[in-house]
């Protein structure tokens, strides 16, 4: 009884640790964000043709016969191209700009007396502000906007190859290095990259979408606020719960924790 | 024009490449706290050999506070014969000098300083109580915070060691159950003190006195000058002056105590605002004899550096992100797709705050409680919020240094009810 007392002496959290294994994590990378990162870089020309695929299905109906076609361009040589969809942009009307400018007028005017709900507040007030700065562009300049929507679906393909290619690597990074079992690692990081082919191709049918058939005025919203930032909660979320899994597994497990 | 495109890029790669600086640092402080080796505290010193110690507490209108404070401090650990205790009464107009007179009747070892005359202010209040203070060590505590019974012991006895100039302790949220900002705050907390802070005292880098919860030698502040009254972060301009003098500052993670955290968005707002402007205040003062010191190494200087440029980086991101919206417009969009992904480390990097997620995370590991590690995602909900509100306390201190503006000194609104009042004691 008293060895067992003994044997549980429970250490002050301040200075706990956990036993790390650099080969082990290296290993562990290598298996397993490594392969999923390969598969982005040996596999986007099927991955970007199949997504483009899915959105072309859903899209077709809603414009003119012939308007949404998937299109190709080139990107590594040795492996292929990246697919793309082309579609119309539905460019705005004076009108349209101006009445998009005055609702952000009168938002950034107005929310600035919201007292509750700060954060909510900033963020509208930033994504007010940058589509009041679009609509100006717009009405002012409307002939110098260099975009269609043609050009924002090829750089969104480019950019989601790039946040494919990485997602499997800050989560290997952010998950790898913790004493949670190699099958839970392996989903968490499967399950993250998946979601991110997911997510990015329903985000890709949306965004689509708005620029097509409502307007080309909300590309700049879309592309800083509503891009790669937003990825970073799905990222995190499977991060906090992977982590909140091994906290409750490792709350009773003194034989992981290491002091000094 | 194309001068100008030229400058725009070169702003936005000079964004990206300081968010890798500071992903990289924050991912070594991580792995650092997580598996390296562990620089213990001094609080396994024998201490027999105590030194006599002056506590202040900087009050303001604390009728809601004052009292649990106290209760909390004559159940110190500590002989009473080597401790006194300052509140310093600091021009309130409530209850606060009734409250304290109360108790310097009851108890000689607390004598309050009531302050009517002169500036007001956390800085001059403080020096003026360093004048009529007769320990050898200062220890700081703000009115809402509720010290456990060792931590005068802990914070002390660190200063046998001669190299020690300043040390700070832990802060530990206790009404982080009110709502969606105290729990954000919470992990906020966490990830800088449970991880940041010591890996940064294993590193041998620069931790950071923190105006509270922490103490100093008194004899070192009066040589050195007192506290600087024109800046708002005492605290960090404290830090730097000691360390560029050759002092230590040191981080005692085991020394906890627990502070009341902002409850409203807009208290938290004036808060972050001011915490920003004193910062910003401090780093244009001491970034160029940080970097000249000859009594710091060259990790110290640099890591100096980066901590003092902590809140710069939000302002850097902000005008990042109009670099980039003007770059969109002129139709230079072909440089995001390539590099925007390390636009997209770099809010990996600084979501939510100035820990990143897996700094919090780790921390909630360490600290053993899983049930707040799911709010993670929530901190998108901080990153414009700090973004906005840090940028505006450094406009705050470019304004101050132009203008030679006086800074005024208000302290946070609080929250503590009768009946947290009477738990709280």
């Amino acid at each position: 009884m008293v060895k067992e007392l003994k044997s549980n002496i429970l250490y002050h959290r301040s200075y706990r640790k956990l036993q790390g294994r650099l080969k082990s994590f290296l290993l562990q990378f290598l298996l397993f964000a490594v392969p999923l990162s390969a598969i982005t870089i040996f596999f986007y020309p099927q991955i970007t043709h199949t997504i483009c695929q899915i959105t072309e299905n859903i899209l077709a109906p809603i414009f003119l016969e012939g308007e949404v076609k998937i299109a190709e361009i080139e990107y590594i040589n040795a492996i292929g191209n990246i697919s793309f969809i082309q579609l119309p942009s539905n460019f705005p009307t004076f009108a349209f700009s101006m009445i998009n400018a005055i609702v952000c007028l009168a938002i950034l005017i107005l929310i600035p007396y919201v007292e509750n709900s700060k954060p909510a507040v900033i963020l509208v007030i930033i994504i007010s502000s940058i589509q009041f700065i679009s609509a100006l562009f717009f009405l002012i300049f409307p002939l110098l906007f260099p975009y269609q929507a043609v050009d924002y679906s090829r750089l969104y393909m480019i950019q989601q190859i790039s946040i494919w290619f990485f997602v499997p690597i800050l989560m290997g990074l952010a998950v790898l290095p913790l004493p949670s079992s190699l099958e839970s690692k392996f989903f968490t990081l499967a399950i993250t990259y998946i979601y991110s082919l997911i997510f990015g191709t329903v985000r890709y049918v949306v965004f689509l979408f708005i620029l097509g058939r409502i307007s080309l005025l909300y590309m700049a919203v879309l592309f800083f606020l509503l891009g790669p930032l937003i990825d970073f909660v799905y990222i995190v979320g499977a991060y906090s719960i992977h982590v909140t899994r091994l906290a409750n597994k490792i709350k009773g497990d003194f034989s992981l924790w290491k002091w000094q | 024009m194309e001068m100008a495109v030229s400058i725009l890029k070169a702003y936005l790669l000079f964004t990206i490449a300081v968010m890798l600086v500071y992903m990289f640092r924050h991912f070594i402080f991580t792995l650092n706290r997580l598996f390296g080796e562990q620089r213990i505290y001094y609080h396994d010193i024998i201490d027999s050999d105590l030194k006599t110690i002056s506590v202040l507490i900087p009050m303001h209108n604390e009728e809601k506070v004052a009292a649990c404070i106290l209760d909390r401090l004559i159940k110190a650990d500590y002989s009473h014969d080597k401790l006194e205790i300052i509140p310093i009464n600091d021009f309130s107009d409530d209850t606060t000098k009734e409250i304290l007179d109360d108790y310097a009747a009851r108890y000689p070892f607390i004598r309050p300083l009531h302050r009517t005359e002169g500036e007001r202010g956390k800085p001059v209040a403080l020096n003026d109580a360093i004048d009529k203070a007769i320990g050898e060590i200062i220890i700081v505590f703000d009115a809402d915070y509720l010290p456990p019974p060792g931590i005068i012991k802990n914070i002390a006895v660190c200063f046998n060691d001669p190299e020690a100039g300043a040390v700070m302790g832990r802060v530990i949220p206790v009404n982080t159950q009110e709502n969606i900002l105290t729990r954000l705050l919470d992990l906020e907390r966490a990830g800088g003190y449970q991880v940041d802070q010591q890996a940064r005292y294993n590193l041998r880098l620069i931790p950071q006195y923190g105006g509270t919860v922490g103490g100093f030698r008194k004899n070192l502040i009066v040589d050195l000058g007192y506290f600087d009254t024109s800046l708002l972060a005492e605290d960090t301009e404290l830090t730097y002056r000691f360390l560029i003098n050759g002092w230590k500052v040191l981080y005692a993670n085991r020394a906890e105590c627990y502070e009341e955290l902002p409850e409203k968005w807009s208290v938290r707002s004036r808060q972050i605002r001011r915490w920003s402007r004193g910062h910003n205040g401090v780093m244009f003062r001491y970034i160029i004899s940080l970097l000249k010191s000859s009594c710091l190494s060259l990790r110290e200087r640099l890591d100096g550096m980066l901590l003092l440029l902590i809140y710069f980086i939000p302002v850097i991101l902000l005008t990042g992100l109009c670099d980039s919206l003007i770059l969109f417009f002129l139709g230079e969009m072909e440089i995001f797709a390539g590099i925007y992904f390390l636009i997209f480390i770099g809010a990996y990097n600084t979501f939510g705050n100035f820990a990143p997620f897996y700094q919090v995370g780790t921390a909630c590991l360490l600290d053993g409680a899983p049930q707040r590690i799911l709010l993670l995602p929530c901190l998108i909900f901080n990153f414009f919020f700090n973004m906005w509100y840090i940028t505006r306390g450094f406009v705050d201190s470019i304004v101050d240094i132009i203008t030679l503006r006086k800074t005024n000194w208000h302290k946070t609104e609080r929250f503590r009810t009768a009946a947290r009042r009477e738990s709280a004691s």
